[in-house]
C-alpha cells in the first residue's frame, strides 16, 4: 500500500513539475513547412518560408492557412535569424517537410547551401527536395492547399515515391556525400503554378531534374524517375503504354517487379554492370478487340522487347549523356575494393562515363483484367 | 560508509555492465570512426576477444575471493598512491562526461541553455542520486540497464528500414592501420574497475565468475550491435565528421509512418538514466576512496567537495575539439589504470601468495 502510495505520488507530482518558464502557446507558434531558395543580387540568396497560422483553421475561417515570406541572406542561418524580424510568432521548423531550389541556383550549383543545411538539426534529413521550373517563391507564394488538408502532409503525400508515379522521393539524406565520389539524384520538378483562376492550377510536373554534385544538369521526363525508383528499390510497380503488333491499336500494362539483382564487375578496366529485372504484368486495357492478348506470343515479345529497349536507354542516358550515376552503381562498385583508400583513389565518375550495361528483363504476364478465363 | 550493504550478483552485474556500456551511445569511439566500414565491426569483435583474455584473467587470478582490489596491495604508500590514482582518474572521467553529456543535452533539447546550468544540474543531479547511498544506487541500476538496453532495442528496430548493407564496404576499411587501435579498444571494458571496487558489498553467495562472465556478455553484445547500427546506419563521412552524437544522428532517419518524426530528443534522452547512474556510481566512489584515505567515519562531506571539482574541470575545455581531445588523451591512462594495474596488482597478490605457502 505504501509502495502503491509513493508511485502515484510520483505521478502526480509530474503534473506540476512540467513548468511554465519555456512553454509554447501555439497561437504564438509559426510551423514553417516549406522553404524555397532562389538567387539573389550580390552572392546572396532568397529564403522563401511557407508557414501555417495554426489559428486560420479554428472555425470555419475562409482566410489562407499558409503565409510566406521572403528574406535576403548570405546563409540559412541568417535567413532564420531575419525571419524571426518579419514575424510576430515564434517560428518552429520541426515540421518543414519540403525544400524547393530555383532551376537557375541548381544550374549554377548548390553544394554551399546543401552543406548549410546538413549541418543544421533545423533542417530534418527526411525532408523531400524538389526543383522548380521557375523561382522557388513563386511556386510557394502561389500554392494553394485545401484547406481540409493538413498542408505539412500535403507536402510529404504529394512527393512521396509510393503514392506519386513522377516522384523520384528524394531526401535532403540521400543528397550527402559518402567520401570523395560525386553524389548524383533526381529531383521532382515543380512550376510557378501561376495560371488562369478559373482552372485547376498544376504545381507539380511529370519532368524530373538530375543534379550531379549539387549542379543541374538534365531535365527529363517522368520515365527516368520510373527506372530510378525500380533501381533503387523506392518503388516496384508502373504502367507501360504499348503497341499491340500488327495493329495500330494500343495497351496498357501494368508491371510489378518480382526480382532485381545489379552487378559491378571491372573488365578491363571498364565497369561492366548486369541488371536482371524480373517483372509480373496484367494487361490492365487494351483498345483491342481481341480477348486475352496477354496469351500472343508477339504481344509478350513486344512487352519484354519495351521494358528492355526503355531501362537500357535509361541505363545510356545515365553514363553518356547525364554522366550521373544517378542509380549509385558505385555502392556496388565498392564492394571490389578492399581498403577505403583504393575505392576513394578510383575515378569513378571517370569509370562511370565508359560503363557498359548488360540488361536482362523478363516479363511475365500473368492475367488480363481482373477476371479468370 | 555503508559496510552492511549487501547487494546480490544480479544487481552487481546490472551496475557494472551500465558503467561499461553506457559512453558507447553517446559517442561513437574516435578509434571506430576513423576505421569506418565492416573494420568498425571486425575491431569491435577482436575487442570482444581481448576483452574474454582479460576477464578470463581476473576470474584464474581472482578466483572466488570478494576483496576490494585496493585493499589487496599491502605497502601502505603503494596503496595510498593507488587509491589517489583512481580517485584522480574517476574524478576527470566523470568531469569529461559531465560535458559531453551537457554538449549533447544542448544540442538536442537545451539549444538555448548555458552550458554551464545545463553541466551544473547535470552535477546536482549525481551528487543526489549518490547522497541516496550504494544500495539505492545499485537497485536504482537494476531499473536503469534494462531500460537502457529497450531503448538500444527499439532503436535498432525502428532504424532497420534505414539499414544499407553496402555502408560495410570496403571489408577492410582503412586497411592494415586498424589493428595500431587495437590495444586502445580494450579500454571500452576499463569501467570494469568498479566490480572490483564493489565486489567487498556483495552478498555471501555473489558468485564472481557469474558476474564477470554475465557483464562480459552482456557489453559485449551491447558493443558489437551498437558499432553494427551506427555502420549500417551512418554514412562513412558522418562517422569521422559529424558533430551531432550517433544516436542523435541515427533517430533522426527515425520516422513512424510519416506522422511520427522528430524523435531524437527521446531517444537521446533515453540514456540520461544511464548516464545519471554512472555518475553516481563513481562519485559514491570517488568519495568512499577518499573517506579511507583520510579514516573518516563518513564520505558523504567528500561528496560535496569532489561535486565542485567535477563540475569545475567539467567546463575548462573551451570548446568540444578540445573535450574530444582529452576524451581520446584520457584512454590511455584509463587503460594503464583500469586494464593493467589491476591484472598486475592481482598477479603480485598471486606470486606472493604462492611463495608464503
Amino acid at each position: 500500500m505504501k509502495k502503491a502510495l509513493c508511485v502515484l505520488m510520483c505521478l502526480l507530482m509530474c503534473t506540476f513539475t512540467s513548468g511554465c518558464y519555456d512553454s509554447n502557446e501555439i497561437s504564438q507558434l509559426a510551423f514553417i513547412i516549406a522553404v524555397g531558395i532562389d538567387n539573389a543580387d550580390d552572392g546572396l540568396y532568397d529564403y522563401t518560408f511557407q508557414a501555417v497560422k495554426p489559428s486560420a483553421f479554428e472555425g470555419e475561417s475562409d482566410s489562407n492557412p499558409l503565409v510566406t515570406t521572403t528574406v535576403t541572406a548570405s546563409s540559412v542561418y541568417t535567413a532564420m535569424d531575419k525571419l524571426n524580424t518579419e514575424i510576430s510568432e515564434k517560428c518552429d521548423y520541426s515540421h518543414i517537410k519540403l525544400a524547393v531550389f530555383s532551376k537557375e541556383l541548381l544550374q549554377r550549383g548548390a553544394e554551399g547551401i546543401f552543406r548549410s543545411l546538413f549541418k543544421t538539426n533545423t533542417f530534418h534529413p527526411n525532408i523531400r527536395i524538389a526543383m522548380a521550373e521557375g523561382r522557388a517563391s513563386d511556386y510557394l507564394q502561389n500554392i494553394k492547399i485545401p484547406l481540409d488538408t493538413n498542408p505539412a502532409e500535403y507536402y510529404e503525400n504529394v512527393f512521396r515515391e509510393s503514392y506519386s508515379p513522377y516522384s523520384p522521393g528524394t531526401r535532403l539524406r540521400d543528397m550527402e556525400k559518402d567520401g570523395p565520389h560525386t553524389v548524383c539524384n533526381i529531383l521532382p520538378v515543380v512550376k510557378a503554378g501561376k495560371g488562369d483562376k478559373e482552372k485547376i492550377e498544376k504545381y507539380n510536373t511529370e519532368k524530373s531534374a538530375i543534379i550531379r554534385d549539387y549542379t543541374l544538369k538534365a531535365i527529363t521526363d517522368h520515365k527516368e524517375a520510373f527506372w530510378y525508383k525500380l533501381l533503387t528499390e523506392k518503388s516496384f510497380k508502373g504502367n507501360f503504354y504499348i503497341q499491340i503488333p500488327r495493329t495500330d491499336q494500343k495497351a496498357v500494362v501494368e508491371l510489378a517487379k518480382t526480382y532485381g539483382k545489379t552487378k559491378v564487375a571491372f573488365e578491363n578496366n571498364t565497369p561492366v554492370i548486369t541488371v536482371s529485372l524480373r517483372f509480373d504484368g496484367s494487361v490492365l486495357w487494351s483498345e483491342s478487340e481481341r480477348e486475352y492478348i496477354a496469351n500472343d506470343k508477339e504481344f509478350v515479345k513486344a512487352v519484354n522487347q519495351k521494358v528492355k529497349n526503355e531501362l537500357e536507354e535509361f541505363l545510356e542516358k545515365c553514363s553518356q549523356e547525364y554522366k550521373s550515376d544517378v542509380c549509385q552503381f558505385s555502392k556496388k562498385a565498392k564492394i571490389r575494393y578492399l581498403t577505403l583508400q583504393a575505392w576513394e583513389s578510383e575515378d569513378w565518375q571517370g569509370l562511370f562515363e565508359k560503363a557498359q550495361y548488360r540488361v536482362t528483363t523478363e516479363v511475365t504476364l500473368r492475367r488480363e483484367g481482373v477476371s479468370l478465363k | 560508509m555503508e559496510t552492511s550493504t549487501k547487494f546480490s550478483t544480479a544487481e552487481l552485474t546490472l551496475t557494472v555492465t551500465n558503467c561499461i556500456i553506457s559512453k558507447m551511445f553517446l559517442t561513437y569511439p574516435s578509434s571506430f570512426a576513423k576505421l569506418a566500414s565492416s573494420a568498425s565491426i571486425i575491431l569491435a569483435m577482436c575487442t570482444v576477444l581481448l576483452g574474454g583474455l582479460f576477464f578470463v584473467t581476473v576470474v584464474r587470478l581472482y578466483g572466488n575471493k570478494r576483496l576490494c582490489i585496493i585493499s589487496v596491495i599491502s605497502n601502505k604508500y603503494i596503496r595510498v598512491g593507488v587509491t589517489v590514482t583512481i580517485c584522480a582518474l574517476f574524478t576527470i572521467n566523470t568531469a569529461l562526461f559531465v560535458r559531453q553529456i551537457a554538449e549533447s543535452l544542448k544540442v538536442s533539447i537545451l539549444p538555448s541553455s548555458p552550458i554551464f546550468f545545463v553541466s551544473l544540474i547535470f552535477v546536482i543531479g549525481i551528487l543526489l542520486c549518490s547522497h541516496t547511498g550504494l544500495k539505492a544506487i545499485v537497485r536504482a541500476h537494476s531499473l536503469i540497464l534494462p531500460f537502457t538496453l529497450g531503448v538500444l532495442v527499439l532503436l535498432g528496430v525502428s532504424s532497420a528500414g534505414n539499414f544499407d548493407f553496402t555502408n560495410i564496404f570496403p571489408i577492410f576499411g582503412n586497411g592494415a592501420g586498424m589493428f595500431a587501435y587495437l590495444w586502445m579498444l580494450c579500454s571500452y571494458f576499463a569501467d570494469f574497475l568498479v566490480f572490483f571496487l564493489l565486489i567487498p558489498f556483495t552478498s555471501e553467495k555473489a558468485s564472481v565468475k557469474k558476474t564477470t562472465a554475465m557483464v562480459y556478455g552482456i557489453s559485449s553484445a551491447v558493443l558489437v550491435g551498437v558499432i553494427a547500427l551506427y555502420t549500417l546506419v551512418l554514412p562513412q563521412t558522418d562517422m569521422q565528421s559529424s558533430f551531432f552524437i550517433p544516436v542523435y544522428r541515427i533517430a533522426e532517419y527515425i520516422n513512424y509512418k510519416s506522422f511520427m518524426s522528430r524523435l531524437e530528443p527521446l531517444f537521446t534522452v533515453g540514456w540520461m538514466l544511464s548516464f545519471f547512474g554512472n555518475g553516481a556510481v563513481y562519485l559514491y566512489l570517488t568519495s568512499m576512496l577518499t573517506g579511507r584515505l583520510f579514516n573518516t567515519k563518513s564520505n558523504r562531506p567528500f561528496m560535496y567537495g569532489l561535486s565542485a571539482v567535477i563540475l569545475i574541470l567539467s567546463l575548462l575545455p573551451k570548446n568540444t575539439a578540445q573535450l574530444t581531445d582529452l576524451s581520446g588523451w584520457i584512454s590511455v591512462p584509463r587503460f594503464a589504470i583500469c586494464i593493467i594495474l589491476p591484472i598486475a596488482i592481482l598477479w603480485i597478490n598471486r606470486i606472493r601468495e604462492a611463495k608464503k605457502r
